[in-house]
């Protein structure tokens, strides 16, 4: 920095920062009221309740009004709240009316408790210390003694303990209210009965508190990040706050899944039953554990004892009494009642005892968030007489509440309060000087002029104008932004004041302001593509000139200060497009043609629709960031630039060229798959990318690829390039000519990548060649004769034919051949192989030559035709069902051959050069005379054998055996014959091994038949001897 | 059949055809057989059938003529024993096997009743008789040959039959004289050849039976006594 320059100029510096911005009030030490009030923005605050104490008066002096308002009045104590959300600036206020309240008033005595970091003890130490006419050592030594050497694993066994104590002797049954539902009588009896009985001492038995001795039990209680151990934990640690846990205990507290409970507790019935009403309904047992905790907290750290002594109670009683007896009152300001947490219980006591002849009044402020408020205990709530509610925002008036600390940071700590402590003011303004205008030793800065031109100055009340920089209008406003649509003061300060200054005083001390991470500090968004805000910038520069354009020029050239402050090169600026007039600043724009041609003057001009290219320009910005920063695109315009992309690219495909069908069935699968929305990969987006064969198309974040996009989105809800009849505004300075043709060349382009891999993928029509040949292998392998399927139509439609059943060796290529006749072989010839006519647009021809050499390739060498066919990826069921075939027919081969020969071999030696007819018929009328004397055998297998001779006696032909010409062609060749051969050879072999049976049988029977004539002539004789006894007995008279 | 065949199957033809042949002939053997047992059985019975008619032809017994189908199927089969004809005739010949056994025991049953009267009534009197001192041994043996002449009654008779018939009827004889005074044997024999009349139950018998404690061993039935 120079003397005549404002380049590398700061009017504050980090040490400045670092002892004048406090984010968090809480850091802010009590002495600090001129730093505080420095930069305090005037509150917005809302009387929600109690009376109006002076109509001219708002803000913080109405709290400061209502507070003292009743000073002197003996009979009343006075509760004021003031209520808001987390980082509202409700401490603020009370921090200003203890800043404007008068410390040395005789009236009363202030007892200030600011919303310093501290321990536990340091805060009742304050409180002690502050309340007068008590000494407290006697409180303070015991908490010393509970906690100063206990550690907090000590302290949470002492809380358990305390809790049963608690449970046992203290807490006490609740008696049935005459007005009580159902439910509420069914909850206080379910609570009386987790408390057990008390025996004749008075201490209860079989309750919650003798649960809590089950080990298992107390310790779940005591689990890290537990209820108890978060809150011992916060007695320990220095904090500002104590109200983040206000949760109480929750079921996570109880090992109500644990194992082994019942089993431990096994001797105790009772507790059992109990256990198990606690596992049912853990809510009313969590109550009680609330309970139980908020009575043993102050045991267990010291604020009581049983043995009596010294309560914070007590000593704030006995305070007011000695304040009393000097005609005095006790002023309370707390910043955050939030922060006594489970001790509040003490202070409340203090809010509704009411003052009385010797006991002084209270004069009581508070800060306290809205959730704390309305969880205040009802009997401290119904006295608070003022509430007062942080309403509207510090922020309404960003550039004012951002200007206060500017100049704070520029007057510096030391100046401040030399300033406060000159000016003895308490109303609050005109105290603390406009840096700009007392910089140099009470004399305005040298660069005032310039910078108020450059950057620009907020008016201030009480300070004057107040220049923003480092910020300007637009930078600032990007800023607050970027903070967010929830953001409170104290994050302003901390992002937009803290942060910012700190690192704009290095960088642009550094001369490389704004540096990459600014980008994520202020809000970047863009309305405009990166070139046509930084066109005229060298690269090597235009990443900081752009960031410096999009936030303090808003995408438009800079103000030649900021340019200079910053050690930016002076550029002259984009030049004007032939499209400016189109600027969304035009505000309308001309309808488009709605096919036909409008007659003149009835164009009508509507205002033109939102750009929807504002998440493509925050995109191409993106690239700047840490890569776990950047958004990418959203979803859904992924989505719509992914599908605009596709379709005007499918549309240039043309595959019909080559006799593709894309538009259904396979062609349509296979396209799908190689080519789809995923294809189009867009940088640093969500969603799945195109992976495998697909083509993917890289979309990087580059200036070409914006225009591209851009491009395509235009034309998808446009259909032309013509920016005087916009929908929505035209790109700001691009050339439709120039869009138009980078869209056509990148569409062309990509197309011929689709086509090219489809057909490198697919082959165009061998898919359909592939489907045919291996038809007709298929063929082959279930029996058809070979030389009837040589041609395309034979394999479309193949001869009916009966050629048997497969041999146990061709099973599985049968099967296998069986699935592949299952395929659509008409549906691939028409996708991939056909032209297509008529108004139908069906397929209409094929060349059924080139088809008939594709078979004459399959059938010739099937092995590489199905290795070529089930490598493709073309299609998975056609692939599928090659390499299936393949396999099995590789597999079954041998097998098969050796099967066919034996069969061959077999039948040929049976039939002893004989014809199988002949033989069929003879044997069968071998068969039937045996059968007919019972001789034939296999018993039961005569229609078998009735069968078998029926096949030989019909076979056809007249050449019964097989030849198999080698490799598996042979094997698929042989099939037609060889199931025959194999059909006749097995008949034969059962009819001969029927005949050998049978013969067997024949001799057996043939044993033992002589001497029919000797038994004849017995026979005989033994008939003639009757006949004579017959005669013998003849009746006589 | 075809001249021109496998070896196997020419083998498999002539094996057949020779079985055909043995299989006929062997259930020839069977049917013969079978006559050949049956046959042995009704020849035995008629050949009982036949000594019976002996013992009794001309006494007791005048014979009994088979039917002329009987006559006409035994020709038959003594010409062509074929397993047909000689189912039917071993029927007819068992039936009239049956017939003549049962005429003739008719017929000897009425003869032996004629010789000794009623058996069973005769066992009857001879058991009372055994209780009584004097008669008792006679009745005794009496009784034992009534009841093996009684156990061979359905039957057609033997020699041994006639044997015990002569017994039974000599026993009665013998028991008969036994019998004092005259009195009572002329009222117990008509006692035991179908009953009494009541003119022989006379003082002199009542008082025989009441010595000899029978008095209750005896009934008055309806009826004509028959005569002696």
């Amino acid at each position: 920095m120079t003397l005549d320059t404002i380049e590398k100029f700061r009017c504050w510096s980090g040490e400045s920062v670092g002892q004048t911005v406090f984010p968090d009030i809480g850091a802010l030490a009590s002495d600090s009221d001129a730093v505080f009030l420095a930069a305090h923005t005037p509150v917005d605050l809302e009387h929600i309740k109690g009376p109006e104490v002076d109509p001219g008066k708002s803000g913080e002096v109405q709290v400061l009004d209502a507070l003292l308002q009743r000073v002197g009045d003996h009979e009343r104590n006075t509760l004021v709240a003031v209520t808001g959300g987390s980082g509202s600036g409700k401490s603020h206020v009370v921090r200003w009316v203890h800043a404007h309240i008068n410390g040395d008033d005789e009236r009363f005595h202030v007892l200030y408790v600011p919303r310093a970091v501290q321990t536990l003890r340091s805060l009742l130490r304050r409180i002690v210390d502050g309340l007068p006419g008590v000494e407290g050592t006697e409180l303070l030594a015991r908490v010393d003694a509970a906690m100063g050497k206990a550690s907090p694993g000590e302290i949470k066994d002492r809380v358990v303990s305390e809790m049963r104590i608690a449970l046992n002797w203290t807490i006490q049954e609740r008696d049935a209210e005459d007005d009580e539902t159902d439910d509420e009588a069914a909850a206080r009896e379910d609570r009386n009965a987790l408390l057990g009985e008390p025996d004749h001492q008075g201490r209860r038995r079989d309750g919650l508190a003798d649960l809590l001795e089950e080990s298992a039990i107390s310790q779940a209680l005591l689990r890290p990040d537990g209820r108890i151990d978060r809150l011992v934990r916060s007695y320990f640690d220095e904090t500002s706050r104590r109200d983040d846990d206000e949760e109480g205990f929750t079921a996570a507290d109880l090992p109500i899944r644990e194992r082994g409970i019942r089993r431990s507790l096994q001797g105790r019935p009772s507790l059992v039953e109990l256990w198990d009403i606690v596992g049912r309904t853990p809510e009313d047992t969590l109550s009680l554990l609330d309970e139980a905790l908020r009575l043993a907290l102050p045991a267990a750290i010291g604020l009581r004892s049983r043995a009596g002594g010294d309560t914070l109670d007590g000593l704030f009683t006995a305070s007011r009494r000695a304040l009393r007896e000097q005609g005095r009152e006790l002023v309370l300001i707390f910043e955050d009642l939030a922060q006594f947490g489970l001790v509040d219980g003490e202070l409340y006591d203090q809010f509704v005892t009411p003052p009385s002849s010797d006991l002084a009044p209270l004069r009581v402020v508070f800060a306290v968030t809205d959730g704390a408020y309305g969880k205040l205990e009802r009997t401290v709530r119904t006295r608070v007489e003022h509430e007062f509610r942080v309403g509207g925002s510090a922020l309404a008036e960003p550039q004012a509440f951002v200007g206060r600390y500017l100049n704070l940071v520029r007057v510096g700590r030391p100046r401040a309060q030399e300033l406060w402590s000159q000016s003895g003011a308490r109303d609050g303004s005109g105290w603390v000087e406009n840096a700009c205008d007392t910089k140099e030793n009470g004399q305005e800065c040298r660069f005032r002029g310039t910078c108020h031109a450059a950057f620009g100055a907020v008016e201030i009340a009480g300070l004057g104008a107040v220049g923003l920089y480092p910020y300007n209008a637009n930078a600032l406003r990007r800023a607050v932004a970027k903070v967010g649509t929830d953001a409170t003061p104290r994050l302003v300060v901390d992002e937009c004041v803290s942060t910012n200054l700190l690192e704009a005083d290095v960088h642009i001390g550094a001369g490389d302001y704004p540096h990459a991470r600014v980008q994520t500090q202020f809000d970047f968004t863009a309305t405009k593509l990166r070139e046509a805000v930084v066109g005229d910038v060298p690269a090597a520069d235009a990443d900081r000139v752009y960031r410096a354009r999009v936030i303090w020029g808003n995408e438009e050239p800079l103000a030649p200060g900021i340019e200079e402050a910053f050690t930016l090169h002076k550029y002259p600026g984009p030049a004007p497009t032939s499209s400016a007039g189109t600027n969304p600043t035009a505000g309308s724009a001309t309808m488009p043609d709605s096919g036909t041609t409008s007659p003149p003057g009835l164009s009508v001009a509507l205002p033109l629709a939102a750009s929807p290219l504002d998440s493509l320009l925050q995109w191409q910005n993106q690239g700047a960031l840490p890569e776990g920063e950047r958004d990418g695109l959203p979803e859904a315009d992924v989505s719509t630039y992914r599908t605009t992309l596709y379709n005007l690219t499918l549309s240039r495909v043309h595959l019909d060229q080559d006799l593709v069908h894309i538009y259904s069935g396979r062609g349509k699968e296979l396209l799908a798959r190689l080519f789809n929305q995923t294809s189009f990969a867009i940088q640093d987006s969500s969603g799945r990318v195109a992976g495998g064969d697909a083509v993917r198309i890289e979309i990087r974040r580059s200036p070409e690829n914006v225009r591209l996009l851009a491009a395509a989105y235009w034309f998808r809800d446009h259909g032309h390039f013509d920016p005087e009849r916009a929908k929505w505004p035209w790109p700001t300075g691009q050339s439709p000519e120039q869009m138009m043709l980078e869209l056509e060349g990148a569409l062309d382009r990509w197309a011929a990548l689709v086509r090219e891999r489809f057909l490198a993928v697919s082959g165009g029509a061998g898919i359909a060649r592939g489907a045919l040949g291996l038809r007709a292998l298929a063929l082959a392998a279930t029996g058809h004769d070979v030389d009837a399927i040589r041609s395309t139509s034979a394999v479309l439609n193949p001869p009916v034919a009966s050629p048997g059943q497969p041999g146990s060796a061709w099973q599985v290529v049968h099967v296998s051949a069986t699935k592949v006749l299952a395929l659509p072989v008409e549906e691939y010839l028409g996708e991939f192989a056909a032209v297509r006519q008529g108004q139908t647009g069906e397929p209409q021809l094929i060349d059924a030559l080139e088809f008939d050499g594709a078979l004459a390739e399959f059938l010739s060498d099937p092995t590489t035709a199905l290795s070529k066919l089930a490598t493709s990826s073309a299609d998975p069921a056609l692939t599928s069902a090659a390499r299936e075939f393949e396999n099995a027919l590789g597999a079954s081969a041998g097998p098969e051959r050796a099967e066919l020969e034996a069969a061959s071999a077999r039948l040929t030696a049976l039939l002893e050069g004989c014809l199988p007819q002949e033989v069929g018929a003879t044997a069968y009328q071998v068969g039937s005379a045996a059968n007919a004397a019972g001789l034939f055998r296999p018993h039961l297998k005569w229609r078998e054998f009735e069968s078998s001779t029926n096949a030989l006696i019909d076979a056809p032909g007249s050449e019964f055996s097989v030849t198999v010409e080698p490799g598996p062609a042979g094997v698929l060749s042989a099939q037609h014959r060889g199931r025959v051969v194999r059909r006749l050879a097995n008949a034969l072999t059962f009819v001969v091994d029927a005949m050998e049976q049978t013969v067997q049988e024949c001799r057996r029977s043939a044993v033992g038949a002589g001497g029919v004539a000797e038994l004849r002539d017995v026979v005989k004789a033994q008939v003639v001897e009757i006949h004579q006894l017959v005669q013998s007995l003849e009746r006589k008279e | 059949m075809a001249t021109n065949m496998p070896r196997w199957l020419s083998e498999a033809s002539t094996a057949v055809t020779d079985a055909t042949n043995a299989v006929q002939a062997q259930n020839e053997i069977s049917d013969l057989t079978e006559a050949r047992a049956e046959l042995a059985r009704q020849l035995c019975e008629f050949r009982r059938l036949a000594q019976a008619d002996a013992l009794g032809r001309g006494t007791w017994w005048l014979g009994q003529t088979a039917e002329p189908d009987v006559f006409r199927e035994l020709k038959k089969a003594s010409s062509f024993p074929q397993a047909r004809v000689l189912n039917s005739l071993q029927r007819r010949l068992d039936s009239f096997a049956r017939t003549v056994n049962t005429r003739m025991v008719l017929s000897w049953g009425e003869y032996s009743a004629r010789r000794t009267g009623n058996v069973t009534e005769l066992q009857m009197l001879a058991g009372t008789l055994s209780g009584i001192e004097g008669v008792a041994l006679l009745a005794a043996n009496l009784l034992e040959i009534l009841g093996q002449l009684g156990r061979i009654q359905t039957q057609a008779p033997t020699r041994e039959s006639l044997t015990l018939l002569d017994r039974a009827e000599k026993g009665l004889a013998d028991l008969e004289a036994a019998l004092q005074p005259n009195a009572v044997r002329e009222f117990l024999s008509a006692v035991a050849r179908g009953g009494a009349p009541l003119n022989l139950l006379t003082d002199e018998v009542r008082t025989w039976l009441t010595a000899n404690r029978a008095e209750l061993c005896f009934k008055i039935a309806a009826g004509a006594p028959e005569k002696s």
